[in-house]
């Protein structure tokens, strides 16, 4: 079966592409994931990626490429958020939930009236086998972008995620680090969009980053096993949809939930086993 | 008390006042009055042949809209309502709007019509060929209009259910009739014997969806597909696969990509063959006003030029 996999890595151009953009979208994917996490975000990003449907429409309806609009709903939505939470005595999930299914509706509406042969059906779930070179090129380079931007302004990330309070008390822009990070996520949810579709994105973000954090504590180390876990899942999804002929983007998705059971139940710092073990006693 | 809920008070009217607005500027003259029948057909390739038979004798409303898939559709209010009003339902049958989610099923149900009373298959009487190796009904395949002879039992079809419906204007779609059937006959016939011309070797349609099998019998050309019909899963590792394998072992010169499906499944086998994607041709919805292929004879002389130009290049 390993044998079959590697042939067809040879033999076709697509699996080729396939296999790269997967890995790439895993790495950068799990990169932003623990600042997601840490920051207790996860639903943003399942906003965000949610809220970049009508940018896509819009985009095919004036014919420019698809990230361009994606990045401004993306933005946009992410300012109503805050905008809302911060100006209200409403909380920040319902804020969410309020933007992101006004978002996902307006985007269905808009793909209706552009008339095009788009299917809803392939932005919500995406298809890494038909990921053409200048996808594949465009990925690559977004995700330059996205981890170069993290590895700048590793620190400041680092101070903001952690303790904002301090952070704002020795005089940094909170707020802007708050947007960038928002800016990194919607580039990372429009790229993985095309793997794994708008609604498995949130799986990419925040599954291998949460494995990672069972793991260890410095945030540097998180990063980096969390891009692996995203690269590993990726390349054993593709293997399994590859070989068994089903879904490659909610393979890899199952892939990294199952990683994460394993850790959860074998992680030194949960230490499942040995508590329940104990408790036993 | 007034003063709590003066905000509340405020914001529905507000609603309101867009309501109203939105409801003026959007006065259509819905309200005719006129003594024409009115015919509600699935999609853009039914309705053009259904407009050259009745021309302004009927009014018409059609289903989907130009460039999307007729396989799965969410009919639009104004379906709904159209629908139900209508005096005559025309649709493919064959698997092509019932099959999948089976919305056109659910919307003459909902609207209450009968079969063979209020809504009538325009594929009666065609030859069925069958989705490989299902041979029951509910696995046909619908694409019958992509051959002309088909094309024209479409157009006497709806022709006999018109005059029945409507007898006042019966000399003049037999009229219409009789005129559109040459015409499609001819460019038939021309198609025929171009084609009997390209080596055998190099003769096979490739296209994403598998719909050109009436096509292949009625112009002896093999076809070739990623998946076989939209309702199914689309463009899978095993189905281009097998694709790309087939292909490498053939002389083609050319791959054709449909205007109504997703191209990028395609280009993937394009890449991996080499084989160029020669031409967009249409065959499930004509092409948009104005463009090459808005109607169904010019959308088939299209794809008839497109696909003898490719292959024998």
């Amino acid at each position: 079966m390993i044998q079959n996999f590697i042939n067809g890595l040879y033999e076709f151009h697509f699996l080729q592409n396939a296999l790269v953009t997967a890995v790439v979208i895993g790495v950068v994917s799990g990169a932003v994931g623990c600042f997601i996490i840490l920051r207790g975000m996860s639903l943003m990003g399942d906003a965000i990626s949610h809220a970049v449907l009508p940018g896509v429409a819009i985009s095919y309806i004036l014919g420019i490429n698809f990230f361009v609009g994606a990045i401004i709903f993306g933005l946009l939505s992410s300012i109503i958020i805050t905008f809302i939470k911060n100006n209200s005595i409403i909380k920040g999930d319902t804020a969410i939930g309020i933007t992101f299914s006004s978002f996902l509706a307006l985007g269905v509406i808009l793909i209706g009236v552009a008339n095009s042969s788009t299917d809803l059906f392939h932005i919500l779930f995406g298809n890494i086998l038909a990921v053409q070179d200048i996808d594949k090129w465009l990925t690559i380079g977004v995700s330059g972008i996205v981890l170069i931007v993290i590895i700048l302004f590793f620190k400041e990330l680092l101070i903001t995620s952690f303790d904002p309070l301090m952070a704002k008390a020795i005089g940094m822009k909170v707020n802007f680090y708050h947007y960038l990070l928002m800016v990194l996520l919607t580039l990372v949810s429009v790229t993985a969009m095309q793997s794994v579709g708008t609604i498995l994105i949130v799986a990419m973000l925040i599954t291998p980053a949460a494995t990672a954090y069972l793991y260890t504590n410095s945030l540097r180390k998180m990063i980096i096993l969390s891009s692996s876990l995203g690269a590993v899942s990726s390349v054993l999804g593709l293997f399994i949809g590859y070989s068994f002929n089903i879904a490659v983007g909610s393979s890899i998705v199952i892939t990294s939930a199952i990683i994460f059971a394993i850790s959860f139940l074998v992680s030194p710092k949960q230490n499942f086993i040995k508590k329940k073990v104990k408790i036993d006693d | 008390m007034i003063e709590k809920y003066k905000n509340i008070l405020i914001t529905f009217i507000a609603l309101a006042a867009i309501v109203f607005l939105v409801g003026c500027s959007n006065k259509k003259t819905d309200q005719v009055t006129d003594k024409k029948i009115n015919v509600v057909v699935t999609n853009s390739i039914l309705a053009d042949i259904t407009k050259n038979i009745a021309d302004d004798k009927i009014n018409l409303h059609s289903i989907v809209p130009v460039g999307k898939d007729p396989h799965e559709y969410e009919p639009l209010p104004v379906d709904v309502q159209k629908t139900s009003k209508a005096d005559l339902i025309f649709y493919n049958g064959l698997n092509l709007e019932t099959g999948g989610n089976a919305w056109f099923t659910k919307l003459v149900k909902n609207a209450n019509k009968k079969e063979n009373i209020d809504y009538f298959p325009v594929s009666t009487g065609v030859e069925v060929i069958y989705l490989e190796g299902k041979n029951t009904e509910g696995k046909e395949d619908p694409h019958a209009w992509l051959n002309l002879e088909n094309g024209i039992i479409y157009a006497k079809n709806i022709e006999q259910q018109l005059s029945k419906k409507d007898p006042v204007n019966k000399d003049f779609y037999k009229h219409n009739l009789d005129k559109y059937v040459k015409k499609l006959s001819d460019l038939d016939q021309q198609a025929k014997s171009k084609f009997s011309l390209i080596p055998e070797n190099e003769k096979m349609i490739v296209t994403s969806e598998g719909c050109f099998k009436y096509f292949s019998k009625a112009y002896n050309i093999p076809s070739a597909y990623i998946w076989e019909i939209n309702t199914e899963e689309e463009g899978t590792p095993d189905q281009i696969k097998n694709l790309v394998r087939k292909l490498r072992a053939t002389e083609l010169k050319s791959l054709f990509v449909e205007s109504s499906v997703d191209n990028r499944p395609m280009k993937t086998v394009s890449k991996d063959t080499g084989i160029p994607i020669y031409s967009t041709i249409f065959t499930d919805s004509v092409a948009k006003k104005g463009e090459n292929g808005d109607s169904y004879y010019s959308m088939m002389k299209w794809n008839l030029d497109q696909i003898y130009k490719g292959l024998a290049k």
